[in-house]
């Protein structure tokens, strides 16, 4: 397979550099940029797979140059910003970047977002990707037949419960379920010490799904609520 | 620049002095003439038509003369009186004008001022000599006046062409006091012939000459009269065109006069007028009485002046001035005392006024309504008074009302007496300083806030690379042993930067109100109960036991569930990260008086002092608990719990350190809502959680 190409743009040189190390050791192939035209200059003059792009930069910053480069290619972009508030997230995202990674991050997790980026990117369009029973949210894909779940189209080993666990969240994406529910629906039987038992479950499911479990995107806490799983933050954008 | 000003005063004089030249002659010429014209309308409308007569004859003058001339003849031919020619010595000298020829039937009395017998005789028969054209003939009983032939006087025939009769009126009646008094006149004879022409005038002569130069004098004095009040016009008309000149000069006479008191200038308008009533009755002079009438006109035009560009004359006066200056002795006292000085003043007052009343009533009964109605005044006055000071307060008060609640109403502007406009000054004032204060420290605030902000921006740019580096630096293989150890410690310690970056981030924006939260209602006995479930591995690992005390069911609360969890997952940690080996860590939630009150109670480790400040942003609650952890952890409960509405508590008893958060219900009208929501929520909660096995 031919290598894939990522665009690393920041006005700090030596993170653009640490990023192309990582990266490097994934075995991609790394174009850098220092500002936002030079950003737009190489995304549109180059065949690139991904986009990793800081927000506060010269020049041009970098939501105006992810806008540009929108209007000719559809590739994934992964924002880099100091900003961590939710409102900066939402709007990084409205602006047409898929992924939004607040600096300072974790090298290792920004490597694990890149690769499930460019999973999603390449891979696209796969037979089984589109299938009638697949429940598809974000980089999450269920088979309802085969009761298996695919995290950027790999699969996921999940025991038996928490593979229940998976399919009754997934069947009700965005739904808000109380651990008594989910203890009920999975196990069967009366809910006794729902709450302890339950988040032993989400925590280990979280573990094999979440790129950073810590901060988990797709299988969610509701505190003093529920459980759910849903589509990171694009949801907050309707 | 000074000359310019000095000829623009001298200007703005001088067109007042066309002004008051012009309107002076319009009074006394004008003024004067329209004066004898209304009191004597028909008299001055004969004497302006004779001024225009060419005749001699026909002037009023003429026929006044020969009318004088008539009576004094004739009462000495009566025998009336015993002197005639003393009284006429100049008609001797002018008979060539005039001829008077007159005797009684005795013939020892003559009047005539001619030696030539011809003539007389003549004139004896009613015959005008040669040369006069005017004939008066006194028969008696009937007198006869005729010019040039023609009868223009008959007492019997009552012929009246010229307008004798003013003056004749006395002879033709045989009734008139004439008749009876000169006891001869039946018997008399009188001639008086004119020229008509007359010539070689000669004023000291007297006779027709007098009379000529006498119509002459008067008609000079008539053309002169109309120059000088066309030239008082003229003026007028000038002052007129300058009028805004003349403004200026008036102004500063109004400046002049605004300075005296209104009483002063009252006083002297009253003696003025007293003494111009008074001046008229005594004296029967005209000229006097013209003089004064004609300085009342301009003392008027003076008072007018005052008042036109003082506006509020009446307010400089002495009584006024003397009230305020008391009033300003009043002012410097207290308020209450004031208001008692001006209750005593007013009793006072009442008192004097009812004494007064009774003298009257005993007295003189009628004149007892003026202290009556003067006490009623006074009480009205106060009454007055006392409303507006009372209305003030209410105005007061309201404001300090408004003051508290927040809102805002403009300030206060009592007038310069009023009793509290001090007060409302000082309440202002404090308004102002006070909104200064809150402004400058929510200024400041703010610029607290975006300098966290920029500088945790700033410090996270950097710390990436550090961060990026140092895990670069964990993968080299081939690093000496100790080299590892010294990369894991900065590795852990760019750790703990990140995340108090990101705490005192949090921190600023909770704290001064700018965090953006998702506020919906929970139940935040599941929140705790999800809390532990999420930190069992810490529990566990801790060695400590973790005691609960739940409610059965659900306690519902108004929060945004991820700041709630900070606090209680930073509560937790704390405990478990402070509390003595092997102690418990209680847990516990309750529901009273409309509140949540969750509390997290722990052994401390260490002796515990300076409690107060454990909460204190930067401050650590120990210095010996650092290793792990921002320290920020208890700051950023407070400020979570306080931006979710709540109320956050710490509390230290020995070495027994308890943490309180308390949330307000969520409104049990609003229940029905949250039914829906959690559906299913009937819990099978258990009411106590198993605690760490130890």
């Amino acid at each position: 397979m031919e290598k894939q190409r990522v665009l690393v743009v920041d006005d700090d040189r030596e993170i653009v550099k640490a990023i192309a190390i990582y990266l490097k050791k994934e075995g991609l192939d790394v174009l850098c940029a220092y500002d936002g035209l030079q950003a737009v200059d190489l995304a549109l003059n180059n065949e690139i797979q991904l986009i990793v792009i800081d927000v506060m930069m010269p020049k041009q910053n970098g939501l105006s140059a992810i806008l540009k480069i929108r209007e000719k290619r559809n590739i994934p972009i992964i924002v880099l910003s100091a900003k961590s508030e939710d409102s900066d997230k939402i709007l990084g995202l409205s602006m047409g970047a898929d992924d939004y990674v607040t600096k300072p991050f974790n090298p290792m997790e920004l490597v694990a977002r890149v690769k499930s980026q460019l999973r999603r990117y390449t891979r696209l369009g796969d037979i089984n990707t589109t299938g009638r029973n697949r429940i598809t949210i974000g980089r999450l894909s269920f088979d309802t037949e085969s009761h298996v779940l695919t995290a950027d189209n790999e699969p996921v080993r999940l025991t038996a419960t928490e593979t229940k666990i998976v399919e009754l969240l997934m069947r009700n994406p965005g739904r808000i379920f109380p651990a008594e529910e989910i203890y009920r629906r999975v196990w069967n039987e009366p809910a006794f010490s729902a709450e302890n038992t339950v988040m032993v479950h989400i925590r280990r499911i979280r573990e094999k799904i979440e790129i950073n479990p810590k901060e988990p995107e797709y299988l969610k806490v509701v505190w003093g609520i529920g459980y759910k799983i849903e589509e990171p933050e694009k949801g907050k954008l309707s | 620049m000074d000359i310019k000003s000095k000829s623009r005063k001298k200007g703005s004089f001088l067109s007042w002095l066309c002004f008051f030249l012009g309107v002076s002659i319009l009074l006394t010429a004008a003024g004067g003439a329209l004066f004898y014209a209304v009191t004597d309308l028909d008299g001055t409308r004969r004497t302006v038509k004779s001024l225009a007569e060419n005749d001699v004859q026909k002037t009023r003058e003429f026929q006044g003369y020969v009318s004088n001339l008539t009576f004094s003849a004739l009462s000495y031919l009566s025998e009336n009186t015993d002197e005639f020619s003393s009284q006429y010595p100049g008609l001797r000298g002018d008979a060539a004008n005039l001829i008077v020829y007159g005797k009684n039937s005795k013939g020892d009395r003559v009047v005539s001022n001619i030696n030539d017998d011809g003539k007389n005789r003549k004139l004896a028969e009613g015959l005008a000599p040669e040369g006069y054209n005017y004939l008066l003939s006194f028969d008696g009983e009937n007198l006869k006046i005729t010019r040039d032939g023609a009868v223009v006087y008959d007492t019997v025939d009552q012929i009246d062409r010229d307008g004798y009769e003013s003056f004749l009126e006395p002879l033709a009646d045989q009734d008139s006091a004439i008749w009876q008094n000169y006891p001869r006149l039946d018997k008399c004879r009188l001639f008086i012939a004119a020229a008509e022409k007359p010539a070689a005038l000669d004023a000291s002569a007297g006779g027709l000459s007098r009379v000529v130069t006498e119509v002459e004098r008067k008609r000079l004095a008539f053309y002169a009269g109309i120059c000088v009040t066309a030239l008082g016009v003229i003026l007028l008309i000038v002052s007129i065109a300058l009028r805004a000149r003349k403004a200026e000069f008036e102004k500063a006479v109004a400046r002049l006069t605004g300075r005296l008191w209104v009483e002063t200038k009252g006083i002297a308008t009253v003696i003025f007028v007293i003494f111009f009533f008074l001046y008229t009755a005594v004296s029967r002079g005209t000229a006097g009485f013209f003089i004064l009438l004609y300085l009342l006109f301009w003392y008027l035009m003076l008072i007018v002046n005052d008042i036109r560009f003082n506006p509020q004359f009446y307010r400089h006066s002495f009584f006024g001035a003397a009230r305020r200056v008391y009033g300003d002795y009043l002012n410097q006292k207290p308020f209450q005392k004031r208001f008692l000085a001006r209750f005593w003043q007013f009793a006072a007052m009442e008192v004097l006024l009812f004494i007064l009343l009774l003298l009257f009533a005993f007295r003189a009964p009628p004149a007892a309504c003026f202290p009556a109605a003067a006490m009623i005044a006074l009480l009205y006055f106060y009454g007055r008074a006392v409303k507006e000071t009372v209305s003030d307060f209410g105005l007061l008060l309201d404001r300090i009302a408004s003051l508290k609640a927040g809102t805002g109403v403009p300030p206060l502007r009592f007038a310069r007496e009023s009793d509290l406009a001090a007060a409302a000054a000082d309440l202002d004032s404090i308004e102002s300083g006070i909104s200064r204060a809150v402004e400058a420290r929510v200024k400041s605030e703010r610029m607290k806030v975006d300098l966290i902000t920029n500088v945790s921006h700033d410090i996270k740019t950097p710390l990436t690379s550090i961060i990026n580096y140092i895990d670069l630096l964990q993968r080299e293989e081939n690093l000496p042993g100790e080299v590892r150890d010294y990369v894991d410690i900065l590795a852990r310690k760019a750790d703990r930067l990140k995340r108090m970056v990101q705490d005192i981030f949090d921190i600023s924006k909770a704290s001064s109100g700018n965090m953006e939260l998702r506020m919906e209602e929970l139940d935040l006995n599941k929140l705790l109960q999800q809390t532990l479930a999420d930190m069992q591995e810490n529990i566990d690992a801790s060695g400590l036991t973790v005691r609960t005390l739940l409610p059965e069911g659900p306690v519902f609360i108004y929060a945004d569930g991820n700041r709630l969890y900070r606090v209680f997952q930073n509560l937790i940690k704390n405990a478990l990260q402070y509390s003595l080996e092997g102690s418990r860590v209680f847990i516990s939630l309750q529901q009273e008086n409309g509140k949540a009150l969750a509390q997290v109670k722990n052994t401390s480790k260490y002796a515990l002092d300076n409690a107060p400040d454990i909460t204190e942003r930067f401050v650590r609650g120990d210095e010996s608990r650092t290793t792990e952890g921002s320290g920020l952890g208890l700051s950023i409960a407070k400020s979570f719990t306080e931006a979710c509405g709540g109320t956050f508590e710490i509390r230290v008893d020995a070495d027994l350190f308890s943490a309180s958060v308390t949330l307000p219900l969520y409104a049990p009208d609003t229940r029905e809502e949250a039914e829906e929501t959690g559906e299913e929520r009937k819990d099978d909660a258990p009411p106590e959680f198993p605690g760490g096995p130890g």
